[in-house]
């Protein structure tokens, strides 16, 4: 007699969602004088609901390996010939899948805040565990009862539908689990507001105890949206990298919220300023990111990203979105005007620049929202169809990014509470001064389509550089005067992760530039023995091969890449693989790896050229792509060492000794 | 059922065992909690102030932010939870109810076992060798498919799979199977139309080059092979070859037995052959009527390129060569002072549809 796996999944599923709503419960119920002292039990209860959670998933995960297509999610994205790596992935490749996944990061991100929240008042630790608990009851109910994962199938089919080929891709098997480490870490800094929002307590602690977790949040955020932009750059076959694609915005948006979030919560914990600021964008983080996930699952959007239309399923999502959300503004409505106002300073001091970084992120994320929803609104109230596209984003968004990135190199060499801006100027007039010789370098090697597309290379270029060398002015100041290595290695860890992720930006942003810029490409109908010309390279179709995959059996092209000067630069082998399980066929990207550029080739559709077998083939010369991807994964090992700088882990570390009190708390009490 | 339940509650005992253990290593008292919390807050208040990292007035501020914290949690010195056993074994025991009704009433099935593939193979496997009669053809090629590697050089293998393959609707995998019994033995491969069946599903219905070749080959083996006749019929009726269809279809029904069910099939498909003529020389007469009045027109205003474009065009479609022959020197002699014209006419007359009057008058 066999036992079912598959129900001790369900039955753990069941745990976890009635485990979090007794956590919220405890919590509540603690508020009351007669059962104070009950709140104490959210913290096992979290730690239970994890594991019951983690479990679940875990069963989950066996049950594709597994192929056990009496789960039904496991028939509608499996198949028993897929490679074992997208059978394990293919676990949060469904709608289903993934809101397990998203379920089992939020309660396990609450038992953390138990395991790690030890050094934390028990009275705030308690009540953002109750947010924490109500979230995962809202959350796990939502899963277990309109989008069951771990739903049966019975008579079991022989064989299953297999996952969608673009997904199939080591680049997306890591991309959700990273976004949604991101997208659910600001529940814990939401939970964290809310829970100082009811205490009625917000001070300098409160924003060191919350810096962590914006910072890990936005680090797994930075690289889950990196890996999405790389998988759409090498499995799309389009060539590019970011769309503007609601769902990509639907990410940005709590990603540019947490960035405002990380500079507003050192002027907080600096200054004691910004308080309301910083716990609305707390709050508002954690919306974009439940946004994100209602997007993809309403129903409202076409795109490769969006999960299958269901209205029903995203009204209960909106509705969540609206009532976690909505609680959370209304609370900071009610709570706000209470808040003690925060410290004075100078409009030219470090607070100042990061209070106008702070505008300028916010003007920007406003942006991003007005493009991404105002198509949406349209079509839903007028029945309108209509699309915000690249040049609203490159004429509203980029000027004031550009702005804002300007601000950083100043901001990083002002000092607290008052500052003498034309001294910080004068020592950043040589960064200045080689970010623009190296901009005018740029410059003339590139030939525009008209003086608007110069200008806005140069300005790119500029900001880009500028960041970068600003930067490593600031790193030059605080290591000169002797054993310049030594003191470099002797800066506290959070100053390392600044420079790190502000070059990172800046990396990214040159890149960006010059990607963009100084892009070619060309579309032809070639056939084996064709050539084609593209700037300084030649592409020769010189045969085909077939191939034969796990899952698909692949026709590839050779092409030899040659330079202006005849060198071979390389041989590419693109293809066109067809997965019968699914019926799908999906070009395969070949990249011819430069330092910094990418050559770029796709073999699409099939024709026929005057007789001869010929394929639509679309060769790509991407300058400087690779920056566009080490950028942001510079920015988040910035965001990791700043993690690991001991400041900010005040709570964690004065956990160990805050469990054994001293004679330091006798003094105290 | 009791296998689950048992482990179920297991399962719960273990999460409860998980909060009791918490509990006991948690601190019972609350405010010395907060005081050797605030404590070490002001000792790391105070290691940042000597090593710089903050001034003193920054360093005083935090002091009293501590003090103040410590003021609330001592007014809100909470008794110990653990010190409350009738609530917790309440909750407890709450918890553990609810999360079972729930499972029972709305989220699981507990009477469906798990059926992982292999184990199904398995059995399938095993009932394939006892009755393979009672096994359907999906399920006798996914066993089949157990022995790719060790059958790999043996064509018969290879037709076999095919064959189940293709009844199980996977034409992809059939003609990938069926070709490699080809090219493993040749000179011995008979089931052309068997191929050609099965590349013919794979492009929808439309029997292409590919397919083709594979049924001339069956016929040449065989011909009567009824198969090959059949979707070389359905070719020619497609193309218009009606004559060449009917021919196709008799001989697949003269190849099958009287009592064989796909004789109504046949029989259908020969009926449709009448009805596509019928229907293809009905328009026919009707454009044929619609080029007569155009001709007329032109014959009485042939000042009209766009005109001349679709009659030219029409007479093409309709494969009347010497109508159209006829109607261009027409043209031609009406636009022989002006020749750019002529040109352009014949131009727009080889384009697409619709192309023609992308010129005025």
């Amino acid at each position: 007699m066999n036992i079912s796996i598959t129900e001790i999944g369900v039955f753990c599923l069941t745990a976890a969602f009635v485990l979090s709503a007794v956590q919220a419960g405890v919590v509540a119920a603690g508020q009351v004088k007669t059962m104070r002292g009950i709140e104490r039990y959210a913290e096992g209860i979290s730690l239970a609901a994890a594991i019951a959670i983690a479990a679940s998933f875990i069963i989950l995960i066996v049950a594709f390996i597994r192929s056990d297509f009496s789960v039904v999610n496991v028939y509608e994205h499996s198949h028993t010939d897929k490679p074992l790596l997208y059978k394990i992935s293919g676990a949060w490749g469904s709608h289903e899948g993934s809101m397990l996944l998203w379920c089992t990061i939020l309660l396990v991100y609450g038992a953390l805040i138990t395991l790690l929240g030890q050094g934390l008042p028990a009275s705030l630790r308690h009540k953002a565990l109750g947010v924490q608990g109500l979230l995962g009851a809202a959350f796990t109910g939502f899963t277990l009862f309109s989008s069951n994962p771990l739903g049966r199938l019975d008579p079991a089919p022989v064989q299953g539908l297999s996952l969608n080929p673009a997904l199939q891709d080591p680049a997306l098997a890591f991309h959700p689990p990273m976004l949604y480490l991101g997208y659910v870490g600001f529940s814990v800094v939401f939970s964290f507001a809310v829970a100082a929002l009811i205490e009625g307590r917000l001070d300098r602690a409160w924003a060191r105890w919350v810096r962590p977790w914006v910072l890990v949040a936005w680090s797994f955020l930075t690289v889950g949206i990196t890996l999405g932009a790389f998988w759409a750059y090498y499995e799309l076959g389009w060539g590019g990298w970011w769309a503007w694609d609601p769902v990509e915005n639907a990410s940005f948006m709590p990603w540019l919220a947490a960035t405002a979030m990380l500079h507003s919560a050192i002027v907080m914990e600096k200054r004691d300023a910004l308080k309301a600021w910083t716990v609305f964008l707390a709050i508002l983080a954690f919306t974009f990111s439940m946004m994100g996930a209602f997007l993809v699952r309403s129903g409202l959007l076409t795109s490769v990203h969006a999960f299958a239309v269901d209205p029903q399923r995203g009204i209960l999502l909106v509705s969540i979105l609206f009532v976690t959300a909505g609680s959370g503004f209304a609370l900071y409505g009610l709570r706000v005007p209470n808040l003690a106002p925060g410290g004075l300073f100078a409009p030219v001091s470090r607070e100042a620049s990061l209070v106008l970084n702070n505008l300028l992120l916010s003007a920007a994320l406003t942006s991003v929202f007005l493009g991404t929803l105002y198509p949406l609104l349209m079509q839903a109230v007028f029945d309108r169809a209509m699309s915000v596209g690249a040049p609203y984003y490159l004429l509203v968004f980029g000027p004031i990014m550009v702005a804002g990135l300007a601000v950083a190199p100043i901001s990083a060499l002002m000092s607290w509470k008052r500052s003498d801006l034309k001294g910080v100027l004068q020592r950043l007039a040589i960064a200045f001064a080689v970010a623009a010789l190296c901009a005018a370098l740029g410059l003339l090697l590139y030939k525009g389509a008209d003086f608007m597309a110069e200008a806005g290379y140069f300005v790119g270029l500029l900001t880009g550089f500028w960041l970068v060398f600003g930067s490593l002015r600031l790193v030059w100041e605080r290591t000169r005067g002797g054993h310049p290595v030594r003191r470099f290695l002797g800066l506290p860890l959070a100053t390392h992760g600044m420079l790190l992720a502000h070059i990172g930006l800046g990396v990214f942003v040159l890149g960006a530039v010059v990607e963009s810029h100084a892009k070619l490409s060309l579309q032809e109908v070639m056939a084996v023995g064709d050539t084609a010309k593209l700037g300084a390279y030649e592409l020769t179709f010189t045969g085909t091969y077939q191939a034969e995959g796990k899952n698909y059996d692949a026709q590839g092209g050779i092409f030899a890449i040659t330079d202006a000067s005849g060198h071979r630069v390389c041989e590419a082998r693109p293809q066109r693989r067809f997965y019968p399980a699914s019926n799908d066929v999906q070009s395969k990207v070949w990249l011819c790896f430069r330092p910094l550029s990418d050559l770029y080739v796709v073999m699409a559709q099939p024709q026929d050229k005057a007789g001869r077998a010929a394929w639509q083939i679309r060769f790509f010369y991407n300058p400087w792509v690779r920056l566009i991807f080490l950028g942001p994964v510079l920015m988040a090992l910035g965001g990791v060492l700043s993690l690991c700088d001991r400041r900010l882990r005040v709570a964690v570390a004065t956990r160990a000794r805050a469990l054994k009190p001293g004679p330091a708390a006798e003094e105290v009490a | 059922m009791l296998l689950l339940a048992t482990a179920c509650a297991l399962i719960t005992a273990m999460l409860v065992g998980v909060v009791a253990l918490w509990q006991r290593r948690a601190p019972g008292d609350g405010l010395q909690h907060a005081k050797a919390l605030y404590a070490a807050f002001v000792s790391d208040v105070e290691r940042r102030e000597q090593s710089g990292e903050i001034d003193a007035e920054l360093g005083h501020e935090e002091r009293v932010e501590a003090a103040r914290a410590l003021l609330k949690a001592e007014s809100e010195a909470a008794p110990s939870a653990t010190a409350r056993p009738r609530l917790a074994a309440g909750l407890i025991f709450g918890t553990a109810a609810v999360t079972f009704v729930v499972y029972l009433l709305f989220a699981g099935r507990p009477l469906i076992p798990d059926q992982p593939y292999k184990a199904r193979l398995q059995a399938w496997t095993h009932a394939a060798q006892q009755n393979p009669d009672d096994v359907s053809p999906e399920v006798l090629a996914a066993v089949l498919r157990q022995g790719v590697v060790r059958n790999a050089r043996d064509p018969v293998f290879w037709t076999f799979l095919a064959r189940k393959d293709m009844l199980a609707g996977h034409a992809y995998l059939a003609a990938k199977e069926f070709e490699r019994a080809e090219s493993l033995a040749p000179a011995h491969f008979a089931e052309w139309s068997e191929l050609g069946e099965a590349l013919t599903f794979i492009s929808g219905g439309k029997v292409g080059g590919d397919a083709k070749t594979a049924f001339d080959k069956a016929l040449a083996m065989d011909p009567t092979d009824t198969r090959a006749h059949y979707y070389l019929g359905r070719m020619n009726l497609d193309a218009g070859r009606y004559d060449a269809a009917r021919a196709d279809f008799a001989a697949a029904l003269a190849g099958l037995a009287p009592d064989d069910v796909r004789r109504t099939v046949v029989a259908d498909q020969l009926k449709a052959v009448d009805i596509a003529e019928k229907a293809e020389a009905a328009t026919k007469a009707r454009i044929g009527g619609m080029v007569s009045g155009l001709a007329a027109q032109l014959k009485a205003d042939p000042e009209n390129a766009d005109g001349w474009a679709r009659l030219l065009r029409s007479y093409d479609v309709l494969g009347d060569t010497a109508a159209r022959a006829k109607a261009e020197a027409d043209m031609k002699a009406h636009y022989r002072d002006r020749p750019d014209i002529a040109q352009s006419i014949l131009a727009r007359a080889q384009g697409a549809v619709g192309a023609e009057n992308t010129g005025g008058r």
